[in-house]
């Protein structure tokens, strides 16, 4: 896919997390008023939050609003998944687009002055989805599309912190 | 200097396959040095693939063009080098058909994935042939298909891209790059790059039926013929057998359909030149929505018994590729 395909479809995912945010109970995260922001992030299967586990131990240094934020924008992430996985033609066909579209979601999503706040954050959201689906460059089936969905919701959840437990 | 008409050329008796009787017991040697078997028919029916193609349409294109892209049907030649053009391409038919297949290398055990090459390379056909057409041992045109065969198993072939410390760029096929080496053996280093990609196994196939079970068990299979071709197509796809061309093509798919052999008295092989767009006419194939690659064409089954015919085997290898990240790391 063209490059500039590619912003279209990243930014289209930032518009939808955002405008659509109420809608699916989850507000933009409130910075001044964090305990007004209620995200509901059902709590993933255990076989997928077991591989979560390098994500949550660096959740316990991060602030509650960037922990917010981010478990806001891979809950997105993971409707647009699987909405894509129900596609007939779905959009992310290969390993190597799902790198760029996760990239340049989070380009756009992250202040590069805040990249790296959090050492190690990055490899470690990256060793999940790894680990879920094997690091080979290839083909994405649709039980592909549909496992990535579920773990960017695990993800989420664990960002969450699990608050609603 | 006049821009080379391959169609001419070989039309006025361009002697670009060439017989050697010597170099077909080399060829059958070096097989059997390998642990090979030089006889198709034996092969075929150890490996229980023998019958594997009968009563049907095979087509090995699709699968080369899902994994490669534009990849047929490659350049037009510059020179007379049909020969490593047949057998560079019966190297990535067999090469895509492993990578599609997804099983591991009976050897490494690895998985095998495709080379990165860019795209320009794989539109001018993915394997270099000139890698393997610099060890024909002169400068001249022509060459042996046992010879070249005997190159893919035991030297190995280059891919169509950059090779900074060669000091070459193959992305390109042009006369230039066929013109590096010929009398001159190339030099060590790019001998040793050479031998990390080969087949890794030949076999000489004899008649009609060898090539279409073959085929069907997804083997490239290139040939070496005084057939030449028509430049027409007719509403099928197919191009009657006229002329004489002394000249190396390959086959790339086989229709062995009853109401196909009804139609034409026998069963159909699908030709594929390396004259780039030379030939013209209908290219959707009976009964299906498919289309023939430009420059491909039908024949009668029973001009591959009046050629020199190898298929290779197991394209070793490049390992699949691995992500080193998802996309997070140095984004979060």
């Amino acid at each position: 896919m063209k490059s500039e395909a590619w912003r279209i479809v990243v930014a289209g995912v930032l518009l939808w997390f955002a405008w659509r945010g109420s809608e699916v109970e989850f507000p933009w995260p409130n910075v001044e008023n964090p305990k007004e922001v209620q995200v509901v992030v059902p709590r993933p299967p255990t076989e997928i939050l077991d591989l979560c586990g390098g994500v949550a131990d660096k959740t316990k240094t991060m602030l509650p609003y960037d922990r917010e934020y981010l478990s806001s924008f891979y809950i997105a992430m993971g409707v647009i998944l699987q909405r894509d996985a129900d596609r007939v033609d779905p959009v992310i066909k290969t390993t190597d687009q799902w790198v760029a579209f996760h990239a340049g979601s989070l380009q756009l999503a992250i202040d590069k002055k805040k990249v790296g706040k959090y050492e190690g954050l990055g490899e470690a959201v990256d060793l999940v989805f790894m680990e879920a689906i094997g690091a080979d460059a290839r083909k994405l089936s649709k039980t592909d599309l549909e496992k990535l969905s579920k773990v960017s919701a695990a993800i989420s959840y664990v960002f969450k912190a699990g608050e609603d437990e | 200097m006049s821009r080379f008409d391959p169609f001419d050329a070989y039309s006025r008796g361009l002697a670009g396959a060439v017989k050697n009787p010597r170099a077909d017991e080399e060829f059958d040697d070096a097989v059997l040095r390998i642990g090979g078997n030089p006889y198709g028919a034996e092969v075929a029916h150890e490996w229980e693939f023998a019958g594997l193609g009968e009563g049907k349409l095979t087509l090995l294109f699709p699968t080369v063009l899902e994994v490669f892209p534009d990849s047929l049907p490659g350049p037009a030649q510059v020179r007379g080098d049909c020969v490593s053009r047949g057998v560079a391409g019966a190297l990535l038919d067999s090469m895509a058909l492993e990578i599609a297949d997804g099983k591991p290398d009976e050897e490494t055990g690895l998985l095998e994935g495709a080379p990165e090459i860019p795209t320009l390379g794989v539109m001018n056909g993915v394997v270099s042939s000139e890698s393997l057409w610099w060890h024909r041992g002169y400068n001249g045109d022509g060459w042996t298909c046992s010879s070249a065969a005997q190159v893919a198993i035991q030297t190995g072939f280059l891919v169509r891209k950059e090779y900074p410390d060669l000091g070459i760029d193959l992305t390109k096929y042009t006369m230039e790059t066929t013109s590096l080496w010929g009398a001159r053996k190339p030099p060590e280093k790019v001998l040793n790059e050479t031998k990390q990609h080969h087949a890794r196994n030949a076999t000489n196939l004899k008649g009609r039926e060898q090539v279409r079970d073959f085929i069907a068990a997804g083997y490239g299979v290139f040939n070496c013929s005084g057939l030449g071709f028509s430049k027409e197509r007719n509403e099928d796809g197919f191009s009657r057998q006229v002329g004489s061309w002394a000249h190396s093509q390959r086959y790339i798919g086989y229709d062995d359909r009853s109401d196909t052999k009804k139609k034409y008295g026998e069963a159909l092989v699908l030709w594929i030149n390396s004259w780039g767009r030379w030939n013209s006419g209908p290219r959707a194939i009976r009964g299906t929505n498919i289309e023939i690659p430009h420059g491909a064409f039908w024949a009668l089954a029973s001009t591959i018994d009046k050629c020199s015919n190898i298929a290779l085997s197991s394209v070793a290898g490049w390992p699949r590729r691995k992500h080193t990240t998802f996309g997070a790391t140095g984004n979060l």
